[in-house]
């Protein structure tokens, strides 16, 4: 390539770094700037005294603590849910399987990290109304239908993060374990995956944000827009993300629409509090792997 | 060969090994004893699968697609040879007791200490005590106590590449191997540093019998007490 060229395909990338960036910027600025006046105790508690709500003593009727929590608890046991077998999934992909089973097993989880979330959503309902009828009817749309649907999508997720981590570990790396005398549980516990944490992360926190923000199948599987704090895995409940689908769509005044701003910049905060969460995690686990412990 | 029978125990006896990858031969039929409580040295052209050689007395080789060995490699242990492909020899126990250094430094991403404590940790010693005693004894062993003795728990990468390579040599020690291969141990190092694991191999020939791969004839002479050369898939006495 002459000169030019790699002048112009520099530039290009410079671009279009920017123009990520400033697009990034301006939806959280817009966000902030519409949402941050809207914040205030009344917004999150409504007429409920703050402190007897935090502890539950009171219901909130009009505010959105309830789908605070119900999100965060969502977040929480989707990916709680899916972390596991999802690290479990990208292991073997990575370490044990070979050849022909491999490439079926990475198909496979291709195809399903392309399912539209509103089918996995109609999964979660139909697997609700599978357990109503014939396991109890006191079972329906709830919380853990929510979660695990959420879990399924965000399974691919952390399969592939799992398993490109541990297989961009540099073989010297594979070897030394090994040339010691480790048998490959111990290479893998003690060395590949503590030193696949960052990328495995990665995965989780894309997860994370993918359940944080996912309405079409919570929509479908179990929320609504008023049920007060979460009292069980069984019941319905309140979302952020669903509140602000709500009232964008049902506003009746620019207060109302306001609300739904600062909704959506309580479901940022959440989002980075529940991500600060993943990252302390892996510094934790890290530190207590590699350097003391 | 007769000489070296009479004069010691042989520690490590190859017969008939031949090893390919894919269909590539490296190995052609190789035959070679090991005396005890001696440095051997193997050298040859590169690319002539020196390393290759290193890498089945201890079965290493298992780990890399496409390869195949075929032949007995024979380790005494206990006073008794031990055939290492045995179906009842577990690899792990092997490469425990045949340990390897490799060519370039590869500490795990660890602290130091973890360092040490990783083929600890690998047969259930966890001991705090314990490991810390048997990381210094290695650590002195190795020459490089003084060095790193106030910062076990920093990142072993942060070592330069001598002090990172006679780490590699200390967790290789911590088990007290029988065997110790080494793998061009010194060609990613400068002449300091070479001299430095020089010494230190001069004085581990007490303790352990010492396989060492290097094509620095001068290193050859001032170290080995036998030596091999391997060209075009044969390996010969020198």
């Amino acid at each position: 390539m002459n000169r030019f060229g790699i002048r112009s395909l520099v530039l290009w990338s410079w671009l279009s770094g920017l123009i990520l960036v400033a697009g990034v910027g301006w939806v959280i600025g817009f966000v902030v700037l519409h949402g941050f006046p809207a914040i205030d105790l009344r917004l999150l508690f409504g007429s409920a005294p703050p402190w007897r709500a935090l502890l539950g003593k009171v219901p909130v009727f009009n505010g959105l603590y309830p789908a605070v929590l119900g999100t965060v608890v969502l977040v929480v046991v989707a990916v709680g849910l899916a972390a596991p077998i999802g690290m479990a999934a990208g292991i073997y992909l990575a370490e044990f399987s070979r050849g022909r089973t491999k490439q079926a097993l990475s198909l496979f989880f291709d195809v399903l990290a392309g399912i539209p979330s509103i089918v996995i959503g109609l999964f979660g309902f139909s697997l609700s109304i599978f357990l109503h009828r014939n396991v109890s009817p006191r079972l329906g749309p709830c919380l853990l239908i929510s979660a695990l649907a959420l879990a399924i999508l965000v399974l691919p997720y952390l399969i592939r993060a799992t398993q490109t981590a541990l297989e961009a570990l540099p073989a010297e790396m594979r070897l030394a374990a090994v040339s010691l005398g480790a048998d490959r549980i111990q290479n893998l516990w003690w060395v590949l995956l503590p030193n696949s944490l960052n990328g495995i992360v990665s995965g989780v926190i894309l997860a994370i944000g993918r359940c944080a923000e996912d309405t079409a199948v919570i929509l479908l599987t179990g929320v609504v827009a008023t049920a007060g704090i979460p009292r069980s895995l069984f019941d319905s409940y309140e979302a952020l993300p669903f509140y602000i689908y709500y009232v964008s769509t049902q506003y009746a005044d620019a207060a109302e629409l306001e609300r739904g701003f600062g909704a959506a910049l309580i479901l940022l905060g959440v989002c980075l509090v529940l991500f600060a969460g993943a990252l302390l995690i892996r510094h934790l686990v890290g530190d207590r792997a590699l350097i003391h412990g | 060969m007769a000489e070296t029978t009479m004069a010691a125990v042989i520690k490590i006896r190859v017969e008939h090994l031949s090893f390919h990858y894919g269909a590539h031969r490296i190995l052609d039929e190789v035959s070679a004893l090991f005396p005890e409580g001696l440095l051997s040295a193997i050298t040859g052209p590169s690319g002539q699968g020196k390393s290759t050689f290193l890498t089945c007395l201890n079965r290493l080789w298992e780990e890399f697609p496409d390869a195949r060995a075929q032949g007995d490699i024979w380790v005494r242990l206990d006073g008794r040879d031990r055939l290492v492909s045995a179906p009842d020899f577990a690899v792990t126990e092997l490469r425990r007791r045949v340990a390897m250094v490799f060519q370039t430094p590869n500490p795990l991403p660890m602290s130091i200490l973890k360092n040490l404590a990783f083929p600890l940790r690998l047969v259930g010693i966890n001991k705090r005590e314990m490991v810390r005693e048997t990381a210094q004894r290695a650590l002195i062993d190795a020459f490089l106590w003084d060095e790193v003795k106030d910062r076990l728990h920093h990142d072993a990468r942060t070592l330069s590449g001598g002090q990172q390579q006679r780490l590699c040599i200390a967790r290789a020690l911590t088990l007290r191997p029988d065997v110790l291969l080494l793998d061009e141990p010194t060609s990613s190092l400068d002449q300091a540093a070479r001299r430095v694991i020089e010494a230190l191999l001069m004085r581990l020939k007490d303790r352990c019998t010492i396989v060492v791969v290097s094509h620095y004839l001068d290193q050859i002479q001032r170290l080995a007490d036998t030596v091999y050369e391997l060209s075009s898939g044969k390996l010969l006495r020198r």
